[in-house]
């Protein structure tokens, strides 16, 4: 669509003052520069950005289009005072506020479009697949670094315009802005870029694996786009990863010299984690704070090196021990609600006597091939709200797949069910999926994307899974409770649930007694 | 109350026998030492758990009652023991009320905030290394806090209550090397509660806030009772809130149902269409979003189909086939693929107690409403803003107690529903009703909640409000 500058023949001589023809009172002209932002936002005509936006980057355009000489002589000296200066000074004057508005329409009114028009482009780039509660934190980060970024890279860059540097670059600009504009949004991209680096980096030892590599995700297509996050908040060059590595090492030979290298568990009667695993974890916090403190500038010395690896020596040792010990926990609280459907089912193959295991076996086969049953008469390829084609394949590469995975367990022989034990484990469907979609490539995907194909798969095997679970044809029946008691720990809604499912024997009751009310 | 202390080869527990009168929440104290209690009441334990092996003395420092120690020890050397109900002490009962809102709260919150709240609780129970993590996670929040306090957007209860929490999040960080950036917010935000404003008409505005956040509720039941002219292709369903994760999906208050079924008989076999609409500034692509299975049921509880709810613009929504028989008699619901499909709650008296559910957390959320108003008014509010805060606090006590009353009118039509044979269900209901008896009681008789109860950060300042109007929903 060819670019068409925005219509400014509303900006008349005292447009700001009120409407006198219906009481033909002498028009009140005085007005302040932030009264006039107000007003100058809502009326500048459709399609435009936020007005709270727009109206701060016109507060920062007019500042800065003040400031130049040329706007000083292209209109006058008070008008440009009044555009960088006193800003909630209420003056009269009609002559010099219209000099003021002429200035805004013809340059800041474009320039503030132009930047503040960025934070629409940086919503599209959002991070996905992260928790709710961080996607609606880092919306701070969208509107305020991006336009800062924008209005300092068309003012400085070149390739920006360098609006303000004389009244032709200003016109160039505003009679062809779409020129300028991919370096402008790239300038915004790398701010954004930047203080995501920055909250990764805080966050990085704390948040879980799945909003870790949501985030490196994000970072990874945005360098890629628009170039290396900002200065302030960059990744680190190799030289300086390779000053920081050599400090550390040479600093931890010196250390070891006096230490012994023996390699022990961190708890007692676990292996799960040993005093070398704590060396490798205290090394990479370490390692990643130095590097910060080398790109900010600070010299190191022994002291300082001494100090920063003793603190995440201290953190790492604490962190590790905290997750053996919640693991350990976890592991002994049966109650506690599973990740996936399976999982307690499965575990509990262990503990059970032996001809009870031939029991769930005989059990779980039919309960996989149910779910088998329900994905494959479930037509996803022309039920699903989207209208996804899969490239015309039926059955798509998300319900072939399920229907694989599935099919493998019910037909799985009774000798396989320790291999089936290790292959489904908490959140491990997930993952086995995201794995067999990285090896596959596949191109006849119903889901747009990686993550919504890798993610719809997973649904679409809960979900069967879930229509046999709740089935008492096949757990119900005898009594006997394919998924174990669950007592102790349960809420009050799960107690509830649970004697609903055991009141589905009386499902004919119930049919009779609704039929011959209604 | 006294109850038995129970043990086994693994841990030590004990039961209180009651039911919530909203919902349950779990504590963890240290690892292997697990609480229990009703998101109404962040002070009672309605349930506990000790391993043997865990740090018995970390639970006996977070309750008031003395003794803890002792009574494990009885039950440690075999001996019967019994216990009477315990009580948190005020840092852990705030750190269970921010466990409390972050579960149950359904109305959009400042999230950011409520990460702070929960830090600040971590920090104050010792938990320094978690609040640390919390403080990281919502730095850019506390960013944001700083400059609505600057600017004036925050009453002072508020600006009082986040000084608190910054100064908790600074000393948390100490150690970090991005720890002198919170330390700078936590002075900027001195500097404004220091300065102490008047702000009566910032309360006025607070308090209009509030009362327009609730009043979704009046304006729903008119849109609930508009769709009587829907056509019998489209029916509406309830989202069971134990089912799905907070805040993701839009809530408008308890009557007025989320879901939506519309049956396009179009196309053969014929096609389901579920579609719920997302909660306020919710990004359609987020973790919790992406998660949802829509489901249909028949009336007796069995589960006829279920769909991955995809994002489409601002909504979730999914399909199915299903046969016109069978879409005239069903029910509909979404469910978090991460939980146990067991919770689903079917058939024939599902709906009630659902209902029953989602009354009482729109009780307690009005009774909170009515506590944070006349909270944020202090003694320097003038008497125009008192009054306002007064009746505003009236106005919610009286929904709330009118909500407390739909769910346990839910609960007696479970009761006295014809055909229900089981013991165990009316014994659960029993208790329920009880609990919330007692709940209304509270509020009638105006007790006072107990210290580290009083309003959050979150409960105190408004949800950001988020401009998506520019973003290609269909991206």
């Amino acid at each position: 669509m060819p670019y068409r500058p925005p219509d400014s023949s509303w900006v008349t001589s005292g447009w700001w003052a009120d409407d006198t023809s219906q009481t033909g009172r002498a028009a009140d002209e005085s007005i302040s520069r932030t009264q006039l932002i107000h007003l100058w936002v809502k009326a500048t005509p459709e399609p435009k950005p936020n007005i709270k936006h727009l109206a701060e980057d016109l507060a920062r355009w007019m500042s800065e289009l003040g400031s130049a000489t040329w706007v000083v002589q292209a209109s006058s000296p008070e008008a440009a005072r009044r555009m960088r200066q006193g800003i909630n000074q209420i003056l009269g004057g009609r002559d010099i506020w219209d000099d003021v508005c002429t200035v805004t329409a013809r340059y800041a009114d474009p320039f503030a479009r132009c930047s503040a028009g960025i934070v629409s482009e940086v919503k599209r780039e959002r991070p996905r697949d992260l928790p709710n509660a961080i996607s609606t934190v880092l919306r701070k980060y969208e509107d305020g670094p991006p336009r800062t970024s924008a209005r300092n890279s068309m003012i400085g860059l070149v390739e920006c315009g360098t609006v303000t540097a004389s009244r032709a670059h200003a016109d160039t600009f505003v009679e062809n802005p779409e020129i300028y504009r991919g370096a402008i949004i790239a300038a915004a991209m790398r701010a954004y870029s930047g203080k995501l680096t920055e909250y990764l980096e805080r966050t990085d030892d704390h948040i879980d694996e799945n909003t870790r590599s949501a985030l490196i995700a994000a970072l990874e297509a945005l360098t890629e786009r628009y170039g290396e996050p900002d200065a302030a908040d960059r990744l680190p060059t190799p030289a300086e990863s390779r000053f920081v590595d050599g400090t550390l090492s040479k600093f931890l030979t010196a250390r070891a010299a006096d230490q012994p290298a023996a390699d022990t568990p961190l708890i007692q009667g676990s292996t799960l984690y040993t005093t070398a695993d704590v060396a490798g974890e205290a090394w990479r916090r370490a390692n990643r704070n130095l590097l910060r403190l080398h790109i900010n500038g600070v010299p190191f010395d022994d002291e300082l090196v001494a100090r920063v690896y003793g603190s995440n020596l201290k953190r790492a040792t604490q962190d590790l021990q905290r997750k053996l010990l919640r693991e350990d926990h976890h592991s002994s609280v049966s109650d506690r609600p599973a990740d996936i459907v399976a999982v307690p089912t499965l575990s509990q193959l262990r503990s059970v006597p032996d001809d009870d295991v031939e029991h769930r076996r005989t059990v779980l086969r039919a309960l996989f091939r149910q779910a088998w049953q329900h994905v494959s008469t479930s037509e996803v390829e022309s039920t699903n709200p989207w209208g996804w084609t899969a490239g015309g394949t039926s059955p798509c590469w998300e319900r072939a797949t399920v229907l694989e995975i599935l099919g493998a367990y019910a037909n799985l022989d009774a000798g396989h069910f320790s291999e089936l034990e290790d292959n489904i484990q908490s959140g491990q469907i997930e993952r086995a999926i995201a794995h067999r979609y990285d090896t596959e490539r596949p191109a006849d995907t119903l889901a747009a994307s990686r993550r919504a194909s890798i993610s719809f798969a997973t649904r679409l095997l809960c979900g069967a899974l879930a229509i046999s679970l709740n089935d008492d044809d096949i757990v119900g029946g005898d009594g006997f409770e394919v998924v174990g008691q669950r007592t102790s720990g349960q809420t009050w809604a799960q107690k509830t649930a649970e004697v609903l499912r055991t009141l589905h024997e009386y499902r004919d009751t119930w049919n009779l007694l609704t039929e011959s009310t209604s | 109350m006294s109850r038995p202390v129970l043990f086994d080869a693994a841990a030590f527990s004990w039961d209180s026998g009651l039911a919530p009168a909203v919902a349950e929440i779990a504590v963890e104290i240290a690892p292997g030492v697990d609480i229990v209690l009703d998101a109404a009441d962040t002070s009672t334990l309605l349930s506990w758990r000790v391993l043997r092996d865990s740090n018995v003395q970390a639970f006996a420092d977070a309750v008031e009652e003395q003794g803890v120690v002792q009574i494990i020890e009885t039950a440690r050397a075999g001996s019967e023991t019994e216990c009477d109900a315990l009580h948190l002490v005020p840092t852990w009962t705030r750190r269970a009320r921010t466990s409390a809102i972050a579960r149950w709260e359904p109305s959009p919150i400042d999230e950011g905030a409520l990460m702070l709240d929960e830090a600040g609780a971590r920090y104050r129970t010792g938990e320094h290394d978690g609040a640390a993590q919390l403080v990281a996670a919502a730095s850019p929040a506390l960013e944001m806090l700083t400059e609505d306090c600057e600017s004036g957007g925050t009453c002072s209860s508020a600006t009082s209550e986040l000084a608190l929490l910054a100064a908790s999040a600074r000393d948390a960080t100490i150690g970090e090397d991005w720890g002198y950036a919170i330390a700078a917010l936590s002075g900027r935000i001195d500097t404004i509660a220091a300065i102490g404003t008047f702000d009566d008409e910032l309360l006025m505005r607070w308090l209009e806030d509030l009362v327009e956040a609730e009043a979704f509720d009046l304006v729903g039941s008119d849109l609930a009772g508009g769709e009587s002219t829907a056509r019998s292709e489209v029916e509406r369903a309830f989202v069971d809130p134990h089912l799905v994760p907070p805040r993701i999906l839009e809530w408008r208050g308890a009557r007025v149902p989320e879901l939506r079924a519309e049956l396009d008989t179009g196309v053969r076999p014929p096609r389901v269409v579920l579609t719920v609409p997302l909660a306020y500034g919710v990004d359609p692509h987020c973790a919790e979003a992406s998660r949802l299975i829509g489901f249909a049921a028949d009336r007796s509880g069995k589960l006829l189909a279920t769909t991955p709810m995809v994002p489409n613009g601002i909504i979730l929504a999914g399909g199915f086939s299903l046969a016109e028989a069978e879409f005239e008699t069903a029910t509909f619901g979404v469910f978090d693929s991460t939980g146990d499909p067991r919770d689903l709650r079917l058939g024939q008296l599902a709906p009630a107690l659902i209902d029953a559910d989602r009354n009482m957390i729109e009780a307690w959320r009005l009774g909170r409403s009515a506590t944070a108003a006349l909270h944020t008014v202090g003694a320097a509010a003038n008497e125009e803003t008192t009054d306002a805060a007064q009746s505003v606090a009236d106005g919610f006590t009286v929904d709330a107690l009118d909500a407390a009353d739909r769910a346990v009118a839910a609960l007696e039509r479970v009761r006295t529903s014809v055909g229900v044979a089981s013991t165990p269900l009316l014994e659960l209901v029993t208790a329920r009703i009880d609990a919330i008896r007692a709940f209304v009681e509270r509020i009638e008789s105006r007790t006072p909640e107990p210290a580290g109860a009083q309003p959050l950060l979150a409960e105190l300042v408004r949800a950001p409000q988020f401009d998506d109007s520019d973003l290609d929903v269909r991206r």
